[in-house]
């Protein structure tokens, strides 16, 4: 018992935050079965799904603010504060782990009790700490809407340490299922939401195709009266007998006994489609507006995400959209296609797309399959050959982290690119160059600091002119960022990086910041070299630096 | 007092005490924390 590890984690966001959570907690849990693990989440969000996170913790600690202004007043509300932390902190736990990043969870992590912390706390001056690479790469690169390489599970997985992928056993059971198929046409932001026309095209096609098929429209109390707008459509009258709207009436518990009976689910990047990761239900995801398909689809290798090839996609929550373009980028055929393979069992590759879907629905709809890998979950995108320029650094900052921050090599090959993208690409090539030298203008400055620090004569002024430029390659490298914007990932995650400089005095932390700047600046070797074996192909030795 | 009140005078009173470099105690994380909480759900 005394061996016995404790790990806390804190996860006070949503319900999907919650179920990505557990999956990873499950595969640390599957590898050190003797890890006694805790859950610190929000009433709210977790009671609903208390059944999955029973499977993986061992204490679950539940919070809700109301509860804590039960006296009416403020005093009374933090008493009660300390007296949930009392209980929360019954053992020094070896490692607390916070997967929020929320403020509020960035104070809580402050009180708990641990050894160890990774992820968002607070110093006792209140200033934000975050001391492990993976949380800062979290913080610099997921939460600044950098379109990331990879999924928020694997993510929480490396925090952790995980080493292996695991993934949960076929259900072996899956053509006993019933001939069901469970929909979700609902989404927390009209963004993200494909049109009631739409879903209302599609349940009246695979119905159509598919006349043995039940469908079973699911969503919270919420969504009732979209919900039975959507069944009074004139188009399905017909079918009216063949479709149960489920919204406002079912738990969550219920839903996934549905999903655990359904051969098929199609809904938007919700937490429904992560429930049917779990049930291990086949599942079409269409993620629209400001999801980020590659982050948030959900943990499984029976998922194709279908997303837009809009340029604005992914959209950000502050940008304004009335017209919302993205959307009719996906045809309901393209998702009746997908669906009708995965009922009777085709495989699904690009070649079958283009044998049954035109040019006209392929061009504008990025097509991807899931699968697992031993970095975990990826994506092979069936509806293009070559990749576009986001997904070609998307490639190059996966290759780059998980040799960086997890110390693996990846099998990963350089994405095949057109003439045009290598065109674009070899723009890139002056802002890798720049800010190389910024980098190592960084290493230098950093160096001199550290010399006139320790020197006999103590030379202030000299100590405060080399860190004033170090300030202005913060700035240039603001301004690279805005030039060059794909390679914000890079510059964002070491400037976050060197705010978390280890040590308190000016010496440790100038020797920090010499570590951190020759690392950006290897990084950026990397990445120089991956461009120019991408653009190659494409030189013409006669033209180069002025067309690819 | 109503709640709101008694939140600024909490909040003034831990910015006073990090202008004169004072360390939070667990009370005044808690305060923090339960206004986080209360701006999030705002």
């Amino acid at each position: 018992m005394e061996d016995q590890k404790h790990i806390l984690i804190i996860q006070l966001t949503r319900i999907g935050d919650l179920i990505q959570t557990v999956q990873a907690c499950r595969q640390i849990k599957a590898e050190n079965p003797e890890v006694v693990l805790s859950l610190l989440a929000r009433e709210k969000f977790a009671s609903g799904i208390i059944f999955l996170l029973e499977t993986v913790f061992d204490h679950i600690y539940l919070f809700e603010t109301k509860d804590f202004f039960a006296q009416g007043n403020f005093k009374g509300a933090t008493e009660s504060v300390g007296r949930f932390m009392q209980k929360v902190n019954h053992i020094k736990y070896d490692l607390s782990v916070n997967f929020s990043f929320s403020k509020s969870s960035s104070y809580l992590h402050s009180l708990i009790n641990a050894r160890h912390k990774m992820g968002l706390y607070r110093n006792r001056r209140s200033e934000v700490c975050i001391n492990d690479k993976w949380s800062q790469y979290v913080y610099s690169n997921v939460l600044n809407n950098t379109d990331v390489p990879f999924s928020l599970v694997d993510i929480y997985r490396y925090m952790l340490g995980c080493k292996e992928t695991y993934a949960l056993n076929p259900d072996e059971n899956y053509y006993g299922r019933d001939n069901n198929i469970v929909l979700h046409p609902f989404a927390s932001q009209r963004k993200k939401k494909w049109g009631l026309n739409r879903w209302n095209e599609l349940i009246y096609k695979i119905a159509k195709d598919e006349p043995d098929y039940q469908f079973h429209i699911v969503g919270s109390p919420e969504d009732k009266a979209e919900g039975e707008r959507l069944l009074s459509s004139p188009a399905l009258s017909s079918i009216k007998n063949r479709i149960t709207l489920h919204a406002g009436s079912s738990s969550i518990a219920d839903c996934y006994q549905l999903l655990m009976n359904a051969k098929l689910f199609i809904g938007h990047d919700s937490m429904v489609s992560h429930l049917a990761s779990e049930t291990l239900t086949p599942s079409i995801v269409v993620s629209l507006g400001t999801v980020r398909p590659h982050e948030t689809s959900p943990y499984s290798n029976m998922v194709v995400n279908l997303s837009p090839k809009n340029q604005c996609f992914p959209c950000k929550v502050s940008d304004q959209c009335d017209l919302l373009p993205c959307h009719t980028s996906i045809n309901h055929q393209v998702v009746t296609t997908i669906a009708s393979a995965v009922l009777h069992g085709h495989e699904l590759t690009t070649d079958y797309l283009k044998t049954n879907l035109t040019p006209f629905h392929l061009n504008t709809v990025k097509i991807m399959k899931s699968s697992y890998d031993d970095t975990g979950l990826y994506f092979d995108e069936l509806s293009e050959n070559h990749s576009n320029i986001n997904d070609v650094f998307k490639a190059y900052y996966k290759i780059i982290w998980l040799y960086y921050l997890r110390g693996s090599e990846t099998s990963t090959q350089l994405p095949d690119i057109s003439t045009e993208t290598a065109s674009k690409l070899n723009h890139y090539v002056s802002g890798i160059n720049y800010l190389f030298e910024l980098y190592n203008f960084g290493v230098n400055y950093s160096n001199k600091i550290i010399e006139a620090a320790e020197g006999k004569d103590n030379d202030f002024k000299a100590v405060q002119s080399y860190i004033d430029k170090l300030a202005e390659i913060d700035q240039l490298c603001a301004v690279t960022k805005k030039t060059f914007p794909l390679l914000k990932g890079l510059i964002d995650f070491f400037y976050v990086n060197k705010a978390n400089a280890l040590g308190d005095n000016l010496i440790d932390i100038s020797k920090h910041n010499v570590l951190n700047y020759y690392d950006a600046s290897n990084l950026v070797a990397v990445m120089s070299e991956f461009i120019e074996k991408s653009i190659t192909p494409h030189i013409n030795a006669n033209n180069r630096g002025t067309e690819v | 007092m109503s709640i709101q009140e008694e939140i600024h005078k909490a909040m003034a009173e831990i910015q006073k005490n990090l202008n004169n470099g004072e360390s939070l105690s667990d009370e005044e994380i808690s305060n923090l924390f339960l206004t986080a909480l209360i701006e999030e759900e705002a």
